[in-house]
């Protein structure tokens, strides 16, 4: 049987809308014929925004339009929880924006008194123009709105947009949340580079544009951050300057005359900076010139020769050199090989030692220097599988961070490779090096804490760290509800601080100098394997400072 | 000579340049760059030459002229770029240009290089609410190409920015049709089935949650000025140096929903798309959404009104085929997605060349009209079998993981081979003997008018019999000295014509052809042959 329309909803449409917001319109009936309506809103201006689109996803996938006042009414709605989300070109949903509550916050109970409100956020807008020294405009440059964020603890610059300039030099990033970013200007590769089987003999331009971020400087470090609101539109003109060009020069050894081998040049964002390559397939020697200075890594790879049975798959050669390019580089000695690998066996928990039946464990190794590098591998295979030792292929030279998460209850007892304990230091892994294999092994008695955060004198939500300065990369963190509660398994016995601040997103919880600023008002807590659950009280702090 | 330079492979290896000389001499090339259109000299341009990892640049004076001095005797592919002025080779049609050939008693010092000013189209796409549609794809047509067609083909595409707008710039002077594929960002495309649960009844009738029906909406691919219809396309004749602005207002329209019946049941995995054909050149995938409704048959939902074709993958563990059913759609309408032919079981084998069987992760391939096809990967042994296919016409091609080898010939029994080509027609055991071959053929030579070497000529090499001409062909532009060259020649019987002016000849077109090939001259090529000729320049008729 069917309602109809309350009444005072025609109200609505005279009153102003802030009144309107007030206003619940979830109205019961005795046929359970409920509706839910609200209003969305622009999050910076509190201004309704027209036109978005409501989706209740809970049941039956219901969407509507909001007016172009903003609001909405969802009718004929049985009791229940509901899923309410809004959406528009140009605008972030909490969702959208990462926010920690946004998920808990999109449901709604009906029927309610209350009034729902959905917030949309504005995109930031980053555009300009880019220009060479003579003030004429540049093409083809890749500019990219980059970003420190920090996920599990780990910061990296993460890419926000990109996008080209066109033929008057002008570019527009938009979609971006708000934050604060570091501009980079890539210049044209013409869409990839070119192999000569051919060396040259005189030198190349010794002077052109290399990668630079805005306001023109080299690196990243030294970059001027742009602080994005949400809304706000930035215009920015970047005027590019010449840079000294390099080459880079050498052999590479281990490839056939007719295979041959091909060469690549990245940067740190992913970059292929090569234009030309050189290369005399007889002697392998190459030349790569134009290239500015920087940090890069270079990488040869060919296909193995053609050997024995004709079943054999082609097997892929590399070899990798990490660069630091401050002037031209020569006599670079590249030797073609199957790639650096190393072994991965985990030990099923102890007591006692096991090493089959053991549950999975995703081991990663992350590089320091190019991310891209990094490299990961599920370890065993199969859930449960008896041979639970893997090996991680082709792993370049660098320095790795070893991280190693269990997928069932447990936590890591000891992560080792070799003589280096990689809970504690990094792998550092040399051009054509031999490894020890990487040894996981898991502990299933760990501790029980539960945590109470208070917030003057009364409970509160927030972020949790549960830091391990003894094994800073055993460090948690956790997000409380509003109660302020929560319980803690498989923690690798030990002394913990436990910290509570309002908002972990940027957080580096496994990093020491990161973390000491709130050793002083943590809660030090020792907890035992296996024993009975520990309870800490926590307090929570104050952000010193804000370090986006 | 093909502009190497313009070509965005990742991987381009060009032959190593002869033997070294200890003092190369001093030549030059010199000459001066006009305005296309008003053969006014262009002042700065910025000129430059290139042979192997040596680029050079200079920038022409007040004058429009320029000089490389110290040059060894070589072809230069020549470019040129200004502002306000495309960048393009020297003489370029489409990838082809005429190189500068240096050396002794050549004359490099006269280059007239005619550069066109740029057109510049630009525009703004809003839906039926007046707002800009970001993201969507803006396909620009032109009828430039050096295929021999006379046809409209993608030139460009981009994507609208957040303001809605596109810009396509250094564009040649020409004919071009803007065209516009975008999904209203609050679209829910929802499906009128739910899946039957009866798994014996045939036809389901079970509706489902119906979408909002103003949510459940499509753009149409729209071309400006905003018509659905491709004949009612707006042409967008530029001249040089012209700028336009072509904005395209989208307007949605209800989705379309079709169920497609009698589709195989079982452990074949089923994919269903959609294509419209879009000048009969593109080939445009649409997004749409499909789903079982009961054993073998699925809805199809999300889809434009009008001519499109439903592509019916199948993927079982040897191989998979595919088929299209062109259809006018209708909202509602069931298909029949068992197909009208007969199909026939094709099985065969891989013959390649002596001590050099490595069929690795290789693949045989039937490749008919409409993405109609078939492909069954290859067994040890280089034998293949593919799961039931359609009768029709099909190319037979093998694909190698890294080989140098072509498909050299098809012996069927069962079916009609010649080439590379077979034609199914029924059910039956179709047999096919594939024999690879390896080793391309090469033409070098020089096109001439009245024994005079001759430069900017079009020179075409076509299979004698005019089959597998789209693949087969080989074409080239004669640079300053008359030379070309023609490589990748698979062994047969050619013709070779030069054709002055001929780069708008829709050659493709054996009428069109026909009267050329009496005047021109027949080559057999086999494996690494390496032809020198002389070929005589013809002039358009």
């Amino acid at each position: 049987m069917r309602r109809s329309i309350p009444a005072f909803i025609v109200s609505f449409t005279v009153l102003p809308w802030l009144l309107g917001v007030a206003a619940a319109l979830a109205q019961q009936t005795e046929t359970e014929n409920f509706e839910v309506s609200g209003m969305v809103i622009n999050a910076v201006t509190g201004e309704p925004v027209s036109r978005a689109l409501v989706q209740m996803q809970a049941g039956t996938g219901k969407a509507q339009f909001a007016g172009a006042d903003g609001t909405f009414v969802f009718r004929n709605l049985a009791r229940g929880r509901y899923n309410l989300t809004a959406s528009k070109p140009g605008f972030f949903s909490e969702q959208q924006l990462g926010l920690w509550n946004a998920w808990r916050n999109s449901f709604q109970d009906v029927p309610s008194e209350k009034e729902v409100v959905l917030k949309l956020t504005p995109e930031g807008i980053i555009y300009g123009e880019v220009k060479n020294e003579s003030g004429e405009p540049v093409e083809g440059v890749t500019v990219r709105a980059q970003r420190w964020q920090t996920e599990n603890g780990r910061k990296s610059l993460q890419n926000g947009g990109e996008a080209a300039t066109d033929d008057e030099g002008n570019f527009r990033l938009a979609e971006l949340t708000p934050g604060s970013y570091h501009l980079s200007f890539v210049p044209a590769n013409r869409g990839g580079w070119v192999t000569y089987d051919k060396l040259h003999r005189r030198k190349q331009t010794n002077q052109g544009y290399g990668p630079q971020f805005y306001p023109g400087v080299a690196d990243v470090e030294s970059a001027t951050a742009i602080e994005l609101r949400a809304g706000a539109t930035v215009h920015i003109t970047q005027a590019l300057s010449r840079q000294p060009l390099f080459e880079v020069a050498g052999v590479v050894r281990g490839a056939t005359p007719v295979g041959g081998f091909s060469l690549t040049l990245m940067n740190a964002s992913g970059d292929m900076v090569q234009r030309i390559v050189g290369i005399d397939p007889k002697s392998g020697e190459f030349q790569i010139p134009g290239v500015p200075a920087g940090t890069y890594l270079l990488a040869a790879s060919a296909q193995a020769p053609n050997g024995n049975g004709p079943q054999e798959l082609q097997v892929q050669l590399t070899a990798t050199r990490l660069i630091q390019l401050k002037s031209d580089l020569a006599g670079l000695v590249l030797i073609l090989g199957r790639g650096i690998s190393v072994g991965v066996q985990v030990y099923g928990g102890i007591p006692p030692v096991e090493t089959t039946n053991v549950p999975q464990v995703m081991v990663q190794l992350i590089s320091k220097e190019f991310l891209q590098n990094s490299r990961g591998t599920m370890v065993p295979p199969q859930n449960g599988e008896p041979r639970p030792a893997a090996r991680i292929e082709d792993i370049p030279p660098g320095t790795y961070t070893v991280e190693a998460s269990p997928n069932q209850p447990a936590y890591i007892a000891s992560l080792r490779c070799g003589s280096v304990d990689l809970l504690r230091d990094d792998l550092t892994i040399a051009p054509g090096g031999v490894l020890p294999p990487i040894e996981v092994t898991l502990g299933k008695d760990g501790a029980q804490l539960s945590v109470k955060v208070m917030e003057k004198g009364q409970p509160a939500a927030a972020a949790v760290v549960i830091y391990s300065e003894e094994y800073p990369r055993r460090s948690v963190l956790t997000q409380t509800n509003e109660t302020g509660a929560f319980s803690q398994g498989n923690l690798a016995p030990g002394k913990y601080q436990v910290i509570a601040v309002k908002d972990a997103l940027d957080l580096e919880f496994r990093s020491p100098g990161a973390m000491e600023k709130y050793l002083e008002h943590a809660s030090a807590v020792t907890l035992q394997s296996g024993g009975a659950e520990t309870s800490v009280r926590v307090e929570v702090q104050e952000l010193p400072e804000r370090h986006r | 000579m093909m502009a190497a330079l313009f070509c965005l492979g990742m991987l381009l290896t060009m032959p190593p340049a002869g033997a070294e000389e200890q003092a190369p001499p001093a030549y030059r090339i010199s000459g001066v760059v006009v305005d296309a259109v008003t053969g006014v000299p262009v002042a700065h341009a910025e000129v430059s030459i290139s042979v192997g990892t040596d680029e050079t640049k200079t920038t022409a004076g007040e004058d429009g002229r320029f000089v490389f001095q110290g040059l060894e005797a070589a072809k230069y592919p020549l470019f040129a770029t200004a502002q306000g002025y495309v960048r393009e080779g020297h003489n370029e049609h489409g990838g082809f240009q005429t190189a500068v050939a240096v050396g002794s008693a050549i004359d490099s010092e006269h280059v007239i290089f005619r550069l066109h000013r740029q057109v510049i189209i630009t525009g703004r796409v809003t839906d039926e609410h007046g707002e800009t549609v970001r993201q969507a794809q803006v396909m620009l047509f032109g009828t430039e190409s050096t295929s021999g067609r006379h046809a409209r083909f993608v030139q460009a595409q981009m994507q609208t920015d957040d303001l809605g707008e596109y810009r396509f710039a250094r564009l040649q002077p020409g004919k071009y049709y803007v065209a516009v594929e975008a999904r209203p960002w609050y679209a829910q495309t929802g499906f009128s089935y739910l899946p039957e649960q009866d798994r014996h009844s045939f036809r389901s009738t079970n509706r489902g949650p119906s979408p909002d029906p103003s949510l459940d909406v499509v753009y149409p691919i729209t071309f400006y000025p905003g018509v659905t219809d491709e004949q009612a396309a707006g042409e967008l004749n530029l001249t040089a140096g012209e700028k336009v602005e072509a904005n395209v207002p989208l307007q949605a329209v209800p989705a379309v929903h079709v169920r497609l019946a009698n589709l195989p049941v079982g452990e074949i995995a089923i994919q269903i798309g959609a294509n419209e054909k879009l000048f009969g050149t593109l080939d445009m995938a649409l997004g749409v959404a499909s789903a079982q409704i009961s054993p073998g048959e699925y809805e199809v939902a999300g889809l434009p009104p009008g001519d499109v074709k439903l592509v019916v993958d199948q993927g079982g563990s040897q191989g998979s085929s595919s088929r299209a059913i062109r259809t006018n759609v209708s909202e509602g309408e069931t298909l029949d997605g068992a197909g009208t032919g007969a199909t026939a079981n094709v099985s065969g084998r891989v013959i390649f060349p002596a001590g050099d069987a490595n069929p690795a992760r290789g693949q045989v391939s039937l490749v008919g009209e409409d993405t109609q096809g078939a492909s069954a990967m290859l067994e040890k042994d280089g034998r293949f079998s593919f799961a039931a296919v359609l009768e029709g016409a099909y190319k037979v091609s093998v694909n190698l993981p890294v080989s140098d080898e072509y498909v050299g010939g098809v012996y069927a029994t069962g079916a009609k081979a010649s080439g590379r080509d077979i034609t199914i027609s029924g059910a039956g055991n179709v047999q096919l003997n594939i024999t690879m071959g390896r080793g391309v053929g090469q033409v070098t030579g020089v096109a001439k008018v009245d024994g005079k070497p001759t430069a900017d000529v079009m020179v075409l090499l076509v299979p004698e019999t005019g089959q597998n001409l789209e693949e087969d062909y080989r074409l080239d532009q004669s640079d300053s000295d008359g030379t070309f060259a023609l490589g990748g020649i698979l062994p047969g019987r050619y013709s070779l014509v030069a054709i002055e002016d001929g780069w708008d000849l829709e050659w493709t077109n054996g009428t069109v052809l026909k009267p050329y090939l009496a005047k021109g001259q027949t080559l057999q090529i086999s494996a690494n042959d390496q032809k020198k000729v002389v070929v005589e320049v013809q002039h358009k008729m």
